[in-house]
């Protein structure tokens, strides 16, 4: 089930825009194909931006390459292990300490920047103080989808939409509407304590497609519903004109979802390459979003029309 | 989210009753988990994916449920489920729901506000009642196999406890479907060490990772080895678990000391044990991982808890709870730092003849003495028979009294050899040397 295939299993969509009203993006992302196309792997990060976290941008991409390292790794360890269901628990159970890794890997990273270029200036007297992470607070979602395993990782908001042909989209790890601005971050201390964990078994005959985005996007519609419902236009578009027309058109969606956020917007999903029309495969960069044109956002009842 | 079985599915029980699958509210490495209408009311369905769904885990169910158990702790399974319309080959099995009250460890990690009314003295009485449970297992001479931090819930309320999953829990000697989850596995198993097979002992271990966790909140094993490990895999995990584990608070070895700043909890926590605790942590994390005859029995684990928790201490500056050591000198508050003050305690005479039980119960405000107190060695704590509660003097700030919550009267006896009758509802006087007597041959003698 785990062993490289002739063809991918998976084909990719990542597009990633910069909030209407910033002068750069904070927002970080991955999307690309993994065990040669066996599985899946998707982040996304979203630095929080303010003044106090006025090194975000790296905190944010510090902490996709934090996650791709940890769950290339365990897509390894599962790839090792033949796609056995029977020994899934051990795979679990790898899963649930990795949010410890991640975060050991993003604070090593940040310390070492830290160390070489303090945020808040070189200090003058008395011992050193210890890394400042306020600064490079950011989000990170993570998925890893090999096989029938989907994996889940989740800390601070942000948005993993799992999308099939029966139903309505689903939200393993939506819990609600945030309160207020406070989300939980990679600069608290003992971050990964907060880091939600899901898996599943993907049954087969679904074709289950994965988004996952920041929350720049979910906050351009007018309440969650109307995001559910651009995930589920965005699967029934897929559907019926194939992948590439998405690819074409998801940068247009976003740039308008940032007009009304004002956030930086990210999306990035995985579906299953044999159900869904094909277009370029492997690791993607963010698609450049095109000149915002007048249309009907996603913002809305239909939000994926043009 | 979406799982194996489709909402609205019937499945058909083994006594021909029909189940109505609902949504699927939780997954798990055997399999799948919905909520499930039945004829006698609201249920939950486990559904076991196809590669666990097999002859020798059907077998077990069939034996677990073939017991009939009807302890309370237990979440056990009632009734085999099968799929009548063939839409999933395999079987499940039907168990009564979990009562929103009680949360998962995760939730206590990651201090949820869920959990917000857990205390010290509510995590002692979780720790009580899971290693009671699982010694009722183990006298029966059934080894659950697979305890780890997935299986056990708690009421931070309370501190009542109730284990999920008891799907794998065989016969001593039996085989079973699952090893155990590795980072709470015995590390001979961890190994493949010839001739080790999961049973009671081995359930030990993990009894001991699932205490620590509870009261540290934190795996015993990963410290600083962990942290430089990219992804705890197979290779990984067999290492730190089974071939080179090392407690993070060895005494001789401090290569898997918690890092400060990334696992600062667990260092904190720590500090909050009473030595009577972490004497028993080292001693099964150090011999006990070579030695299974080292680690702590239950019978161990429920004698240490039970006096840590006669002697708990209350912070007159913060009001906080804290652990203290039986016999011990005040620590500091864990909270404010500031010294505790030792309130007086009661020291207790259970049984008769000359055979009798002693304990020590220091008499903190709204403490509470329960039946389990006046017996010499009772089946269980049960914190519902509540027998008397130390109350403060409604005119005098700072005198305290044990008042008779039983349905039987008590007597005191002062230093002078003058008695006086305390029946139910009234205040026994707490002064030094004076003696209540509970009934039954048991007697409690007051000290400053």
């Amino acid at each position: 089930m785990t062993d490289a295939p002739d063809s991918p299993h998976w084909a990719l969509l990542h597009a990633a825009v910069k909030g209407s009203h910033k002068k750069y993006s904070q927002d970080s992302s991955t999307a690309r194909l993994v065990l040669g196309g066996a599985g899946a792997l998707l982040a996304v990060a979203d630095g929080h931006g303010s003044r106090a976290h006025h090194r975000s941008d790296l905190g944010s991409r510090w902490a996709v390459e934090a996650f791709t390292a940890c769950a290339l790794a365990l897509a390894e360890d599962v790839r090792r292990r033949g796609g056995d269901e029977a020994r899934w628990p051990a795979v679990l159970a790898a899963a649930r300490g990795l949010p410890q890794q991640i975060v050991h890997h993003w604070w090593t990273r940040m310390a070492l920047h830290e160390a070489n270029s303090p945020a808040g200036g070189a200090w003058t007297s008395g011992p050193p103080p210890g890394p400042d992470p306020i600064p490079y607070g950011s989000t990170l979602v993570g998925v890893l989808v090999v096989g029938r395993l989907l994996l889940c990782w989740q800390l601070g908001d942000g948005d993993v939409v799992l999308v099939d042909e029966t139903g309505e989209p689903s939200l393993p790890l939506y819990d609600g509407p945030e309160l207020g601005d406070e989300a939980d971050s990679l600069c608290q201390a003992e971050a990964w304590r907060q880091m939600r964990v899901h898996w599943q078994r993907l049954p087969v005959d679904r074709h289950t497609g994965v988004l996952v985005s920041t929350d720049g996007l979910s906050k351009s519609f007018a309440d969650h519903a109307g995001f559910v419902s651009f995930a589920a236009g965005l699967r029934d578009r897929a559907r019926d004109t194939g992948l590439d027309r998405i690819r074409d058109h998801l940068p247009d969606w976003l740039t308008q979802a940032a007009s009304y956020s004002g956030d930086d917007s990210t999306l990035v999903g995985a579906f299953p390459a044999a159900r869904y029309a094909l277009g370029p495969q492997g690791a993607t960069e963010p698609q450049p979003a095109a000149e915002q044109r007048h249309m009907a956002g996603p913002r809305g009842t239909e939000g994926t029309s043009t | 989210m979406n799982g194996i079985l489709p909402e609205g599915h019937v499945l058909q029980a083994e006594s021909g009753e029909k189940i109505t699958v609902g949504r699927m509210f939780g997954a798990g490495g055997q399999g799948e988990v919905y909520l499930a209408q039945t004829p006698g009311g609201e249920r939950a369905v486990k559904w076991y994916y196809p590669a666990q769904a097999t002859d020798l885990q059907r077998r077990i169910l069939d034996s677990l449920i073939g017991l009939g158990w009807s302890d309370d702790r237990f979440l056990w399974p009632q009734s085999v489920v099968v799929d009548p319309q063939r839409l999933s080959s395999g079987f499940g099995y039907v168990m009564a729901l979990r009562p929103d009250r009680f949360k998962d460890l995760p939730a206590l990690f990651r201090r949820d506000p869920s959990v917000s009314a857990v205390n010290q003295r509510t995590l002692l009485i979780a720790a009580l009642h899971t290693v009671e449970a699982y010694q009722a297992l183990h006298a029966r001479g059934i080894a659950y196999r697979d305890i780890n931090w997935g299986n056990i819930f708690f009421d931070p309320a309370t501190g009542e406890i109730l284990v999920c999953d008891n799907d794998n829990a065989v016969f001593e000697s039996e085989a079973a479907a699952i090893a155990g989850t590795m980072d709470f596995m015995a590390p001979e198993l961890v190994r493949g060490h010839p001739g080790a097979a999961p049973g009671t002992q081995t359930d030990l271990h993990s009894l001991a990772v699932l205490l620590f966790m509870l009261f540290m909140n934190h795996h015993p094993f990963q410290g600083a080895l962990a942290l430089k490990i990219r992804c705890l895999d197979e290779a990984a995990q067999r290492k730190l678990y089974g071939t080179r584990p090392v407690f993070v608070f060895d005494p001789d070895d401090t290569t898997n000391r918690p890092v400060p700043g990334e696992q600062d909890t667990v260092l904190a926590t720590w500090r909050t044990m009473p030595p009577v605790l972490r004497k028993l942590f080292v001693q099964t994390f150090t011999r006990g991982l070579t030695d299974p005859a080292e680690r702590v029995r239950e019978s161990q684990w429920r004698i240490a808890l039970s006096s840590v928790l006669d002697s708990v201490l209350r912070c007159s500056t913060c009001d906080k709870i804290n652990l203290g050591e039986p016999g011990g000198p005040a620590p500091e508050c864990w909270k404010c730092a500031r010294p505790l003050a030792l309130p007086q305690r009661l020291e207790l005479l259970t049984g008769v003849g000359s055979v009798r039980g002693r304990r020590e119960v220091r008499l903190i405000r709204d403490g509470r003495i329960y039946g389990y107190h006046l017996v010499s060695d009772p089946l269980r704590h049960d914190f519902d028979d509540v027998v008397g509660v130390v109350t403060e003097h409604p005119n005098k700030r700072g005198v305290f009294g044990l008042t008779n919550r039983s349905r039987t009267a008590w007597s005191t006896r002062r230093p002078d050899g003058t008695s006086q009758p305390v029946p139910p509802g009234r205040t026994a006087a707490l002064r030094q040397g004076i003696t209540i007597e509970f009934g039954g041959g048991t007697e409690g003698v007051v000290h400053i």
